[in-house]
C-alpha cells in the first residue's frame, strides 16, 4: 500500500472511530444518569408504586427492573434515565421526593460524582477552600477535597479552633452529602459544643435549632442510613427533650440496619412524656427482637409496677383514680422519679382540659396550678429536665393572670429559662410535647415498624 | 501480528527493569498502606476513607506510569538511535507505535495488578463484613481504572511522537484534568442558550475523553450494583478512543523525517 493510500486508510478509521464514540458516550452517559432506587425485601408493591408516582410527577418515566448488590443479592429497583438538562445537577428533588418512602434501601441519583456540580459552587466559602482543594474539584477528586477538609476540620477542634470547624463542616457536606460523619458530627458540634458556649438561652435554642435544621438537610441524602435520623432524635431527645419528635426520628431509623439500643430509646422517650402502654410496646419489641436485654427486662418490670394501673385508669378518662393509683404504686417508693412526676403533672393538665370542658374554669386554674408544681418539682429533682421546664414556662405564661401573679416570672425561678426565650421556645416544643397532656393515645403510636 | 508481539515483549522487558517503575509501584503501596493507617482520622467513615484515597491513589500512580512509559519510550529510543535499527527492518510504522503501546499496557497492568490486590486486601480490613464484603465490583473499579491508564497512555505516546518528554508530561496531564471536567463541559453545553454554543460545547465534550465514564467509586460505596454489560460499552469506548489517538499518532509518526 502507498503511502498516501495509508494516510487515507488511517484517516477514515480515525473518522470511523469518532463516530462511534459519539452512541456510545451517549448510552454510556445514560447508564450513568440513571437515578436508581432499590428495595428491601420487606418493601411492598405499594412502596415501588409510591416511588414510580413520585418520579413521574417529576418528569422521569420511571420502569422496574431487578439487579443484582454488590453481595450478590437480588433486589428489585426502579430505574429511571435522567434528562440531560439535569445532569450534573445534584438532583436533591427526585432524591427528597423518594427517600422516606418506607422499604427503600438506597437511593443513588447518579454514578457520576467526580467534579464538583456547577450549580453547587456558589455554595462554597472561598476562604475554607485551599488550593489544593481546589486542584483536588478540578482533577474530578470531590469526594477526596471532602476527606482533606474533613481532616482538616478534625484536626481544628483538636487544637481549640472550633469555630472553624462548623464553617468546614457545611463546606464538606455541601462538596459531599453522603459524608454521614460530616452531618453527624456538625450537628453535634452546633447543637452541644457551640450551645453551650451562647451569652444567653435564647442563643443556645438557637443553636441547637440550627444544628437540628443542619443534620434533617442531610436526611434526603442519606435517608437509608440510621445515623442521621439517630443524631436528630438524640438531639431532640437529650438537648431540647422533645421525646414525642425524638421518638419519631428513632423509629424512622428502625427501617435501615440500626444497632440494637434504638428500640429501647424509644421505649426511653415515650416512659419520659409519659406514654406507658406505647413504653411498654417497645421494650417488648426490643426484648422479642434481641432476646437479652437486661435494661428492658428492668423497666418492664418497673413499669408494671409503677404506672400501668394509673396508665390503664388515665387512658380511660378515670383521672382521679389515675392518680390514686400513682400515689399507691409509684409516689410512696420513689417520690422524685422524673417519670412518675412527668404522669402527675400529665394527669393534673388532663383533669384541667376536662374542668375547662365542663365549664368549670376555677377548677381548671386551681389543676393548672397544680400541674404546674409538680413540673416545678420535676424540674428541681434534675436540673437538666427541659421538659420540665418548659412547661412550668408555657403554664405560667398562658395561666399567670389567673393565678394572680403579678408578671408571668413572677414565682418562676430565675434562671429556668436556658432553653430559649418563649417565641423560640414554641417552635421548638411542638405540640407533639403536649399530646400525652390529652387523655387519648393515638393509635398508630403503637404499631412497630416492620 | 507476530511483529507487534515481538516489539510488545521487548518493551515490556525493558519497561520492567525500570527502577522509576519500582519506585512508583513503591508509592502506589504506601498510599494504600497510608489510606488505612490513617483511615482511623475519619472514625466512622474508614472504609468510605479507604476506598475514595485507594481508588484515587490507584488512578493517579496510572497517570504517572502513562506518562513515564508513553512519554519518555519513543524519545528514549530516538536518543538511543534504536529506533533506526528497528525501522530498517520490515516493521512498518504503525507496528512499530502498536507494540510499544501494547508491551507499556502489559506493564501498567501488572503494576496495577499488584496495586490491585493490595487494594483489595485494605478494602477487605476496612469493610463491615470483612472479606465477606469483597464483590465483583472491586475487580471492575479497578478494571476500569486500567481503561483509563490506557487512554493516557495512548495520548502520551501520540504526544511523544512529536514532542519532547517534558512537553509530553505537562499536555497528559493537561489532557487529563479535562478528561476529568468532561461532565462539566457536557453539563455546560446542555445548558447553553444559544445552539451554536451548545454545538461547540458538545463537540468538545466528545474530543475530551471522559473520564467520568472510568468511576465507579460512588457506585462501590453506595453498594449499587454496575452490570458486566454496562461496562462493556466502557471497553468500546476505550477501544475506541485508544484506537482514535493511535491513529492520530500513526500519522504524525509516519511524517516524521529522523
Amino acid at each position: 500500500m502507498t503511502d498516501g493510500r495509508q494516510r487515507l486508510v488511517a484517516w477514515i478509521l480515525i473518522g470511523i472511530a469518532f463516530v462511534g464514540l459519539i452512541p456510545l458516550q451517549g448510552s454510556i452517559d445514560r447508564y450513568r444518569n440513571t437515578f436508581r432506587v432499590s428495595f428491601y425485601d420487606y418493601a411492598t408493591d405499594d412502596a415501588l408504586r409510591q416511588v414510580e408516582q413520585e418520579l413521574a410527577k417529576r418528569g422521569l418515566q420511571p420502569r422496574r427492573t431487578t439487579g443484582r448488590n454488590a453481595e450478590g443479592q437480588e433486589v428489585r429497583l426502579v430505574e429511571a434515565a435522567v434528562p440531560p438538562k439535569e445532569w450534573g445537577k445534584d438532583l436533591f428533588t427526585y432524591v427528597a421526593a423518594v427517600n422516606r418512602i418506607k422499604g427503600v434501601s438506597n437511593v443513588l441519583p447518579s454514578l457520576n460524582d467526580v467534579g464538583m456540580p456547577l450549580d453547587k459552587i456558589q455554595d462554597l466559602n472561598m476562604q475554607d477552600v485551599g488550593i489544593v482543594v481546589m486542584a483536588a474539584l478540578l482533577g474530578g477528586f470531590r469526594r477526596s477535597a471532602a476527606n482533606v477538609l474533613w481532616l482538616q476540620s478534625d484536626a481544628n477542634w483538636y487544637e481549640g479552633r472550633h469555630y472553624r470547624t462548623v464553617p468546614l463542616g457545611r463546606l464538606v457536606t455541601t462538596l459531599d452529602p453522603q459524608f454521614v460523619e460530616a452531618w453527624t458530627v456538625t450537628t453535634w458540634h452546633l447543637a452541644y459544643n457551640m450551645s453551650v458556649e451562647e451569652k444567653s438561652a435564647d442563643q443556645a435554642a438557637e443553636r441547637i435549632r440550627e444544628g437540628i435544621q443542619f443534620c434533617e438537610k442531610g436526611l434526603p441524602w442519606n435517608s437509608t442510613r440510621y445515623e442521621l435520623y439517630q443524631e436528630v432524635g438524640w438531639t431532640y431527645y437529650d438537648k431540647l427533650q422533645n421525646y414525642a419528635r425524638a421518638a419519631e426520628y428513632f423509629k424512622l431509623a428502625l427501617d435501615h440496619p440500626h444497632p440494637t439500643f434504638l428500640e429501647r430509646a424509644i421505649a426511653h422517650a415515650y416512659e419520659r412524656i409519659p406514654d406507658i402502654e406505647s413504653a411498654l410496646f417497645w421494650y417488648n419489641v426490643s426484648l422479642k427482637k434481641y432476646g437479652y436485654d437486661p435494661v428492658a427486662q428492668g423497666a418492664v418490670i418497673t413499669i408494671q409496677q409503677r404506672y400501668l394501673r394509673a396508665w390503664q385508669a388515665f387512658k380511660q378518662g378515670e383521672l382521679d383514680l389515675a392518680l390514686r393509683r400513682l400515689k399507691e404504686d409509684w409516689q410512696s417508693d420513689d417520690p422524685f422519679d422524673t417519670i412518675g412526676l412527668h404522669f402527675k403533672a400529665r394527669i393534673f393538665e388532663a383533669k384541667a382540659i376536662k374542668a375547662a370542658k365542663d365549664g368549670d374554669q376555677e377548677a381548671a386554674e386551681g389543676f393548672y396550678q397544680q400541674a404546674f408544681q409538680t413540673w416545678l418539682d420535676a424540674a428541681g429533682h434534675n436540673a437538666s429536665n427541659r421538659l420540665a421546664r418548659r412547661r412550668v414556662l408555657t403554664l405560667s405564661e398562658n395561666f399567670w393572670k389567673q393565678w394572680g401573679w403579678k408578671t408571668a416570672q413572677d414565682k418562676v425561678p430565675a434562671g429556668m429559662n436556658d432553653v430559649g426565650l418563649p417565641e423560640r421556645r414554641n417552635e421548638l416544643a411542638t405540640s407533639h410535647d403536649d399530646r400525652a397532656a390529652e387523655p387519648q393515645v393515638d393509635s398508630a403510636e403503637q404499631q412497630p415498624s416492620p | 501480528m507476530g511483529v507487534i508481539w515481538a516489539i510488545a515483549k521487548a518493551t515490556y522487558r525493558e519497561s520492567i527493569r525500570q527502577r522509576v517503575l519500582f519506585v512508583v509501584l513503591l508509592l502506589g503501596l504506601l498510599l494504600i498502606g497510608v489510606t488505612v493507617a490513617f483511615s482511623y482520622l475519619s472514625t466512622g467513615e474508614e472504609f468510605r476513607f479507604v476506598v475514595d484515597f485507594g481508588l484515587v491513589g490507584i488512578t493517579l500512580i496510572g497517570l504517572g506510569l502513562a506518562v513515564i512509559l508513553g512519554g519518555f519510550m519513543i524519545p528514549n529510543e530516538v536518543d538511543r538511535r534504536v529506533i533506526f535499527t528497528i525501522l530498517s527492518k520490515p516493521v512498518s510504522r504503525w507496528q512499530y507505535l502498536f507494540g510499544k503501546f501494547v508491551g507499556a499496557a502489559g506493564v501498567i497492568l501488572m503494576l496495577d495488578l499488584l496495586m490491585g490486590i493490595a487494594f483489595s486486601v485494605a478494602y477487605c480490613v476496612k469493610h463491615p463484613l470483612g472479606f465477606g464484603g469483597f464483590t465483583y465490583m472491586v475487580p471492575m473499579a479497578l478494571f476500569a481504572i486500567y481503561l483509563q491508564t490506557l487512554i493516557l497512555l495512548a495520548v502520551a505516546l501520540a504526544l511523544s511522537t512529536i514532542a519532547t518528554p517534558i512537553f509530553t508530561i505537562f499536555a497528559t496531564g493537561f489532557v487529563y484534568v479535562l478528561g476529568a471536567v468532561n461532565s462539566q463541559v457536557t453539563y455546560l453545553g446542555n445548558r447553553a442558550e444559544s445552539t451554536g454554543t451548545k454545538l461547540v460545547f458538545l463537540l468538545l465534550s466528545k474530543l475530551i475523553p471522559a473520564f467520568t465514564n472510568f468511576d465507579l467509586r460512588s457506585a462501590l460505596l453506595n453498594n449499587q450494583p454496575v452490570e458486566p454489560a454496562a461496562m462493556l460499552n466502557v471497553v468500546g469506548y476505550t477501544a475506541l478512543y485508544a484506537g482514535l489517538v493511535l491513529g492520530i499518532s500513526w500519522i504524525l509518526f509516519h511524517e516524521r523525517e529522523f
